[in-house]
């Protein structure tokens, strides 16, 4: 299997303002995402993410290396057109409603306008906005925004994802619903590229993670790679306070360390989905019932 | 659901259209107001030419191309710098223009159809004549006329069958008292009227009207008086007999408004690959308002000339609106040839 | 509550403007007017220009009131668009007939647009009074046979008044030695026109008011003058050779013979 992006000694500089000097955005970094994968790029403001992506979507020129997405150059017409990009920041064009806009990214991805209108009722759908019916995108919350982003992205049926922050804004459904079409297009073979701040849906949902800081690869590797530290621990339940001093002073006795007994909490979104998830599975239940 | 207009061709010009057409219409109605509210103090009210009107038509073409020329600025995002989305769209977009050619040719569309129908709606109820061809005769030779002198020839290439000659003499400074020079006018050798003809004054305008006949050469003779004339180019005009559509003359002068427009969205599209929304929309804004009320563009002609009749075609009018057609595609090569978001 | 002081105090000043200047449409206008200036004032004087190269006289006259509709105060400026719609000739005319007849059309439409902007002249009134005035005397003289027909339709009635008005407005003396040395042209004119008692009241008038006349010899000369003519004209014997002699009084030397 081919892959779907593979760069090699990648660098971006940019010129400084007047007599400032250059700005190094990336470091030369190897990179290789093969289809059927998704990859994370974490990294603090300013590490690089956005650029990475910038130069993969084709929008900036490396200073240094080379880059081939889909087999060919990413500035290439017919390659854009076979990747989906959904940039960070407000949309373009806040005039048009939901469908204007998806009609407009459709013809312009040359889609012939009845498929064009099918796929986006299916996205819009999917994505919970047939009910913004014709208010301007302008208008619309964050977290709508992302979601029509997103399906501007996924309207060409692309074999690469770049996804700039896909989930920030949105409520903890909306980021479910992101990861849970972002599974099934791996699933389909697509390839996807996020960067992200949020730790916890790259380590839910990432085959693969790339580390930057200040433009540099600071690490890379699986999941279990990079998380694996040579400790294992020991999960019980149903034991009392008394039951568990003994087994810890037992595994003292076997030359172990016992590092702390503390009751496990669960984890928050799962409190929020008992709390809140019943009500709000039956609203979105009407809605794509209505929708449908 | 079907969309139509998909690209941003017919997504400017519908929104446009639903911008603009409620300003341009109160502004039709403001103008109509207005010329009806402040006519010329003339005894005879039909002796004013409709091209005092001028301002009052002029109104509503301002705000449409206004409007236009800002709602497509607002609503296209490479039109300035650091826009939410440019980059969406210029990687979506094809072409060399990246789809401003198509934006900016909306935005003209949408003005065409408003400034049409307010032209063909306000001209007529402004009094605006039949549209006749104008059409300068060139002389064979310059010089003074004055009794005595050679007659000046002038000639009209193809020979256009007129009705009307238009004299506007420059007088000179008299050798003696005063005494108006008569002339004597004769058209391939025969005396076009018996009317008297005299001037005295620099720049009077003489005007008088003869059976319609074909014209091929002017001769004009002074027979009598002390009054230097020269009759440099543009000072004799043939109004021809044919009577020109006037609906089609009007759609041509909204055409020549489309002019200031063009290269206002051409300048601001180069400008928007450094300055930000305010600054690009206030530089249309005072483009347009320069050129159509401050008459640098050829639009506040046309309207005259509308005005007084003149057929546009045959007019002096077209070449005039060279000059800003070459900077509007002079800026649209530019802004072509300067790739936007090199840096971040 | 700092955002609340701008409009109450917007407010107050908009009450205690209104209080000061109550918002007659008068107002209104010249509160427009003075907004508008500045921005429309360039380009209808470029619209002015144009048309004096490229239209007819009644566009430049109409380009003319739409500038002085921006500056209504502006005195010279209606004096100037005035004479000049006046004393331009539109077309040659076909016959001397017709040229009177557009002559006095475009005098009437001058003294008529002149009267209207004396409301705005202010102290310049007078101004535009003498141009009144003089008008029809120079118009008279442009056009040969303008000078029998205004007399006719009461052109010298309508110039007494003027006279009398500028008089009333302003009794300067520079006014009222106007009004004594016009005295003879209009007696003229309503001489011309069969007024003969006019003329006498006009002369009489014209009497009185050299006792104004600064220069005194000058006074007591014109006075004499004056008195001769009258003598004259009602019958009596006169020795006029002075009056013949002195060109001020040529106009009433038809009606002294």
């Amino acid at each position: 299997m081919t892959a779907a992006i593979s760069a090699r000694q990648l660098a971006v500089t940019f010129a400084g303002r007047g007599r400032a000097a250059p700005v190094r955005a990336l470091a030369p970094l190897d990179l290789e995402v093969t289809r059927g994968r998704i990859v994370g790029v974490l990294g603090p403001n300013g590490s690089g993410k956005t650029t990475l992506l910038r130069v993969l979507a084709g929008l900036q020129r490396p200073v240094a290396g080379s880059v081939e997405v889909l087999g060919g150059a990413a500035t290439a017409r017919a390659v854009q057109r076979r990747v989906g990009y959904q940039p960070e920041g407000p949309l373009p064009i806040g005039v048009l409603s939901a469908p204007e806009y998806l009609a407009y990214v459709g013809a312009e991805l040359g889609l012939p306008d009845a498929e064009a209108d099918a796929r986006a009722h299916r996205l819009l759908t999917r994505l919970d906005l047939l009910g913004a019916g014709r208010r301007w995108i302008g208008t619309f919350s964050t977290g709508m925004q992302k979601r029509t982003a997103l399906a501007a992205a996924l309207l060409g049926d692309p074999e690469l994802l770049l996804l700039d922050e896909p989930t920030s804004g949105l409520d903890p459904f909306g980021s479910e619903l992101v990861m849970q079409i972002l599974r099934e297009r791996k699933a389909a073979g697509c390839a996807v590229l996020m960067a992200s701040h949020h730790l916890l849906e790259v380590e839910a949902l990432c085959d693969e993670v790339l580390v930057l800081q200040g433009g540099v690869l600071r690490a890379r590797g699986t999941l279990d790679e990079l998380l694996a530290t040579g400790d294992r621990a020991l999960v019980l339940r149903g034991l009392d306070d008394r039951a568990l001093q003994e087994l810890a002073a037992a595994a003292r006795a076997r030359g172990g360390e016992v590092v702390g007994i503390e009751a496990k909490h669960r984890h928050l979104f799962a409190l929020f989905r008992r709390l809140a998830g019943a009500e709000a599975a039956g609203h979105r239940g009407d809605r794509d019932g209505a929708g449908a | 659901m079907r969309i139509g207009g998909r690209g941003p061709f017919g997504l400017v010009l519908r929104r446009c259209l639903a911008a603009v057409w409620l300003p341009t219409l109160l502004a039709a109605l403001a103008g109509l107001v207005l010329q009806r509210a402040a006519p010329p103090q003339l005894a005879d009210a039909a002796a004013a030419t409709a091209a005092v009107s001028s301002p009052w038509l002029m109104l509503p073409l301002l705000v449409a191309a206004i409007g236009a020329a800002v709602t497509a600025v607002r609503f296209w995002p490479p039109f300035a710098a650091q826009r939410p989305g440019a980059e969406t769209l210029r990687r979506l977009q094809r072409g060399p223009l990246a789809g401003n050619g198509a934006t900016i040719a909306g935005a003209l569309t949408a003005q065409l159809a408003l400034t049409s129908l307010v032209l063909g709606a306000l001209a007529g109820s402004f009094g605006a004549p039949a549209a006749r061809a104008h059409v300068e005769p060139r002389p064979a030779r310059e010089g003074l006329l004055l009794p005595g002198t050679a007659p000046l020839t002038f000639t009209a290439a193809d020979g256009p069958v007129c009705r009307t000659l238009l004299l506007r003499p420059h007088a000179g400074l008299p050798d003696g008292p005063i005494t108006a020079t008569r002339l004597e006018v004769r058209a391939d050798g025969e005396l076009l009227t018996t009317a008297p003809l005299a001037c005295v004054e620099d720049r009077q305008l003489l005007r008088f009207d003869f059976a319609p006949r074909s014209v091929h050469e002017l001769t004009i003779t002074a027979t009598a008086g002390t009054v230097p004339l020269w009759l440099p180019r543009g000072a004799v005009v043939l109004v021809g007999d044919a009577e020109r559509p006037w609906p089609l003359n009007a759609a041509l002068v909204a055409l020549i408004g489309l002019v200031p427009t063009f290269a206002a969205l051409a300048l601001a599209l180069l400008g928007g690959r450094v300055a930000a929304l305010p600054t690009v929309t206030t530089v249309v804004v005072a483009i347009l308002f320069v050129s159509i009320a401050g008459e640098l563009g050829p639009l506040p002609a046309a309207v005259r000339a509308l005005l007084r009749g003149q057929w546009l075609p045959a007019s002096p009018v077209f070449p005039a609106s060279i000059p800003s057609l070459l900077v509007g595609s002079l800026a649209m090569i530019l802004s072509m040839s300067w790739p936007a978001g090199s840096r971040r | 509550m700092m955002s609340r002081v701008p409009p109450i105090v917007a407010a107050c000043a908009g009450l205690g403007a209104a209080a000061l200047v109550p918002p007659t449409p008068d107002v209104g206008r010249e509160v427009a007017a003075w907004a508008a200036r500045p921005a429309v004032l360039p380009f209808a004087w470029g619209a002015f220009t144009e048309a004096r190269d490229a239209g007819d006289g009644d566009e430049v006259f109409a380009r003319g009131q739409q500038i002085l509709r921006l500056l209504p105060t502006w005195t010279d400026g209606h004096q100037a668009f005035a004479c000049d719609y006046a004393l331009r000739e539109r077309q040659p005319a076909a016959d001397a007939e017709a040229r009177q007849l557009d002559a006095e059309r475009r005098l009437q439409v001058a003294m008529s647009w002149l009267d209207a902007a004396r409301a705005t002249a202010g102290r310049r009134e007078i101004d535009l009074l003498q141009t009144l005035v003089m008008l029809p005397e120079i118009a008279a003289r442009q056009t040969p046979g303008l000078h029998e027909r205004l007399a006719r339709h009461g052109g010298a009635e309508r110039t007494d008044r003027w006279l009398a008005e500028a008089e009333r407005r302003f009794p300067t003396a520079a006014v009222r030695e106007m009004r004594t040395f016009f005295g003879p042209r209009l007696a003229a004119n309503m001489l011309t026109a069969g007024n003969r008692d006019g003329a006498l009241l006009v002369l009489d008038t014209a009497i009185t008011r050299s006792a104004d006349v600064r220069d005194r010899a000058l006074a007591d000369e014109w006075a004499m003058r004056l008195r001769e003519v009258v003598r004259a004209l009602r019958g009596e014997t006169v020795d006029l050779t002075a009056v013949h002699a002195d060109p001020r009084f040529a106009p009433l030397l038809p009606f002294l013979r």
